[in-house]
């Protein structure tokens, strides 16, 4: 027998979505699958039903020859599936070593005491087998998001240990995005010795698809829940890519024969602009222009979209529209003329309980109100014309925003701030959960205000999306901005040459 | 850690020490023997209810029935006496454990918020109270537990300071080094990972309200021990006492940091201050102000607030 595990005609539905349409494939013994696929192909729903997350509707899960049911994360645990979450599933008040026995403890507990003495010990034993030079006693919560990622992958050897499991399944979701440097080398080497020394095999899923091609002896590529090569015959990057869209990219995906080449007035001029996830930006918009901004997850990327709409504290000069707006608070800037759309939707971006409506015209008010009266009728009709506008789907506006797919409820987002007719976007990962036709729809509405005259700051953890759909590139490493990368319409950086600026 | 400065850590010790200086140097009777085994019987009652309260607030959630159970306990406890003998006392403890349980199934199991929980078992538990008690003050006579945890111990140490130093030492130890005390703390940083670690995190919760039950039981009958007499109401101000007590201490309201050596701090900061301010003949009506305000002033040094937009509730 040569299959760790295999997947028989998995399926999986949710209310309006196909996330996964007969999935069959297997894992060798031993071996390296790379899972790749666009956001929203399904990678992460199969990763949640091998983790015994969720349950399949149809088809079955063969694990070491047998059918298994997996009854929630503890039941995969316990057959030895480990999975290492891309957000990381750690106690911060813990002390290292706690956390890799966590769930276990009572291996430890003697008489009703952990023995905390022997837990450390054991833990101090593994990370050093595993040349992770950490304090075990250290608290998690004071390591920086890469080190943690080490500690997760510590935890699957320390508890396979613990479990007696001889050979482990070890799903590694997106484990790279925040490593860099010498973490990235030393993810590297642990999972050379996950494979060696602790038998294992290995699902991983990464965007960076020259490292896929790198670690795995087989690649696998998902697109809309549907397996459409479960071993690609000699992988490259080009081929892969091109099996992960279904088609060669076209140009016109990102809509870049529509990208301007002429601006109007500056809209934003940043100088010696900081805070303490970034420092001393300088960078000048001008309008009907976007300007990229990336940078590995933990940039401060993010931070600095917060910053220039106010939401966080900043140091240096911000001018929006030549006005100085430093001492601005986030309701003046929105004031000026500033929309945001956050990169958590769910959190910062809308209000999942009420309706389309509600949530368009929120930062509008003022417009439907005539002597302190809210007229809902006007706000309906405008909500509904936004609705047509940016072709949002859903039977009526007063469908919670809950409801709706990711694609549409990234479009509420939008129409809400394009309803105040702004200056300036700063849009933080757009299309993050969105669907191919809803991400083409939306690069169409970012060029239309473009057109317009509104001018787009975009963060986005999507290299390609960033380099398609911006005139202009930065980077943020550690929190410094690189040199501008021009991004002409017919002369578009490649993605490996600006990787490196992102370390 | 990071969710408390160094000031912030440091923030209860030198409280209750400046509190103590300053009293000191204000009145000559506050730095003598007989204040401060006043001091320990002052706070006896509240360190052992702040012990539970401490468990609650630790995985995030909140108890603010602890004052009903406190009386419903008490008032149980002395009505069992003339049918079960001095063991009925015993069962005041199972009827604050009792208590513990309805919070803990209803947050637990149907999801309902710990403050609406303990907001409506508050108005049910006092009004339990007033049925058993008939709404008049029960005389609290009962020589064995009264010489167990009534009087003094070693010369001059009065017994119920030995109960409520035994209740915290349990208590710190199950914190640290049970599988209890350290979900406790799991749920309270990160319910989701802990229960995907595969913790029983609906049965931790119910048995952190039960024990939390159990504690506030023990404290009510000890509190009829030391006053004599169980009567409606006389749990009622530890409610405010013991969150103040707990989050003076430094253990957040969010959940995961904080536990019972930190809430002893904030209780003693609490009784000192009342005794002091007692003794300096400050106006009663002047002194539940102070308090409040030493309570506020505590938490704004304590935790961090740097950035700007985080939701405060």
């Amino acid at each position: 027998m040569t299959e760790h595990l295999e997947l028989r005609s998995i399926s999986k539905r949710y209310p309006g979505v196909r996330a996964l349409h007969e999935v069959s494939f297997s894992i060798r013994y031993g071996g390296t699958l790379g899972l790749v696929g666009e956001n929203g192909a399904g990678k992460s729903t199969l990763l949640d039903i091998i983790s015994g997350i969720q349950r399949p509707d149809e088809g079955e899960l063969v694990l070491h020859g047998k059918p298994v049911a997996l009854d929630g994360p503890s039941a995969a645990t316990r057959a030895g599936i480990f999975r290492v979450h891309q957000e990381q599933a750690l106690i911060l008040v813990y002390p290292i070593f706690q956390n890799l026995f966590l769930g276990l403890e009572k291996h430890f507990t003697r008489n009703g005491i952990i023995q905390l003495g022997a837990m450390k010990a054991r833990s101090e034993r593994i990370l050093d087998e595993l040349g992770i030079a950490l304090d075990s006693a250290a608290i998690t919560g004071s390591l920086n998001f890469g080190t943690r990622q080490l500690v997760e992958i510590a935890r699957v050897v320390a508890q396979s240990e613990i479990l007696e499991i001889e050979r482990p399944l070890v799903l590694l979701d997106e484990p790279t995005a925040s490593l860099s440097g010498p973490e990235l080398d030393l993810f590297y080497r642990i999972v050379a010795l996950l494979k060696e020394r602790f038998r294992a095999s290995i699902v991983f899923i990464s965007h960076r698809l020259e490292e896929v091609l790198r670690l795995c002896d087989q690649v696998l590529v998902l697109k809309d829940g549907q397996v459409v090569d479960p071993d690609v015959q000699e992988p490259t990057e080009k081929r892969l890519h091109s099996l992960m869209v279904g088609r060669e990219r076209l140009t016109d995906f990102y809509a870049t024969n529509r990208q301007r080449s002429s601006f109007g007035e500056r809209v934003l001029e940043l100088e010696d602009f900081g805070s303490d996830a970034f420092s001393a930006i300088n960078l000048t918009l001008r309008a009907g222009e976007i300007v990229g901004i990336g940078g590995l997850v933990q940039s401060g990327k993010t931070e600095l979209g917060r910053a220039v709409l106010g939401a966080e504290p900043n140091r240096g000069k911000i001018r929006i529209l030549g006005r100085d707006a430093s001492s601005f608070s986030a309701s003046q800037r929105i004031e000026m003329g500033i929309g945001y759309v956050p990169l958590h939707r769910h959190r910062d971006g809308v209000m999942l309980g009420r309706s389309i409506r509600d949530n368009i015209v929120l930062p509008s008010l003022q417009r439907f109100t005539s002597a302190g009266f809210l007229s809902l009728s006007r706000a309906t009709a405008f909500a509904a014309e936004r609705m047509a506008e940016l072709r949002i789907k859903a039977p009526s506006g007063a469908t919670p925003v809950g409801a709706l797919s990711g694609g549409n409820q990234q479009k509420v987002v939008l129409a809400k701030w394009l309803s105040r007719n702004p200056r300036l976007m700063v849009i933080d990962n757009p299309t993050r959960g969105v669907d191919a036709g809803a991400k083409e729809e939306i690069y169409r509405l970012l060029r239309d205000i473009t057109h317009a005259g509104c001018a787009v700051l975009l963060i986005s953890d999507d290299l390609v999306e960033l380099i398609e759909l911006s005139n202009t590139l930065y980077f943020l490493a550690n929190g410094n901005l690189s040199s501008a990368v021009p991004a002409e319409p017919d002369n578009k950086p490649k993605e490996h040459d600006v990787i490196s600026m992102m370390f | 850690m990071s969710k408390l400065g160094t000031l912030g850590k440091l923030t209860p010790f030198l409280a209750a020490f400046a509190l103590i200086v300053f009293f000191s140097l204000m009145h000559n009777a506050f730095l003598t023997w007989p204040n401060l085994w006043n001091i320990v019987r002052q706070s006896s009652v509240l360190l052992v209810a702040s012990m539970g309260v401490t468990f609650v607030i630790l995985i995030g959630s909140i108890d603010l029935s602890v004052g009903s159970i406190m009386t419903l306990s008490a008032v149980s406890s002395i009505s069992l006496v003339p049918i079960l003998g001095e063991a009925g006392i015993l069962a005041g403890l199972l009827v604050g454990a009792l208590c513990g349980a309805f919070n803990g199934i209803l947050n637990a199991v149907l999801k309902l918020p710990s403050f609406l929980v303990t907001l409506g078992s508050l108005f049910i538990f006092q009004s339990l109270g007033l049925i058993v008690s008939g709404g008049r003050p029960l005389p609290w006579n009962t020589p064995i537990s009264g010489s167990l945890a009534g009087g003094v111990a070693f010369g001059s140490f009065p017994k119920i300071g030995l109960w409520a130093i035994a209740v915290l030492v349990i208590c710190a130890l199950v914190a640290r080094f049970t599988r209890f005390g350290q979900y406790m703390y799991a749920i309270g940083d990160n319910e989701r990972t802990t229960r995907m670690s595969g913790i029983n995190t609906t049965r931790m919760k119910i048995l952190v309200f039960v024990v939390a039950g159990l504690i506030a039981g023990l404290a009510g009958i000890l509190l009829g021990i030391r006053t004599f007499s169980a009567s409606p109401g006389m749990g009622d101000p530890f409610l405010l006492d013991t969150i103040a007590a707990v989050v003076l201490g430094g253990t957040l309201l969010t959940g995961g940091v904080g536990g019972p050596l930190r809430t002893v701090l904030g209780v003693l900061t609490i009784v000192i201050l009342a005794n002091g301010m007692t003794l300096l003949q400050v106006d009663p009506f002047y002194q539940v102000g102070i308090r409040g305000g030493v309570v506020i002033f505590a938490v704004l040094i304590t935790t961090r607030r740097s950035r700007l937009d985080d939701v405060v509730k």
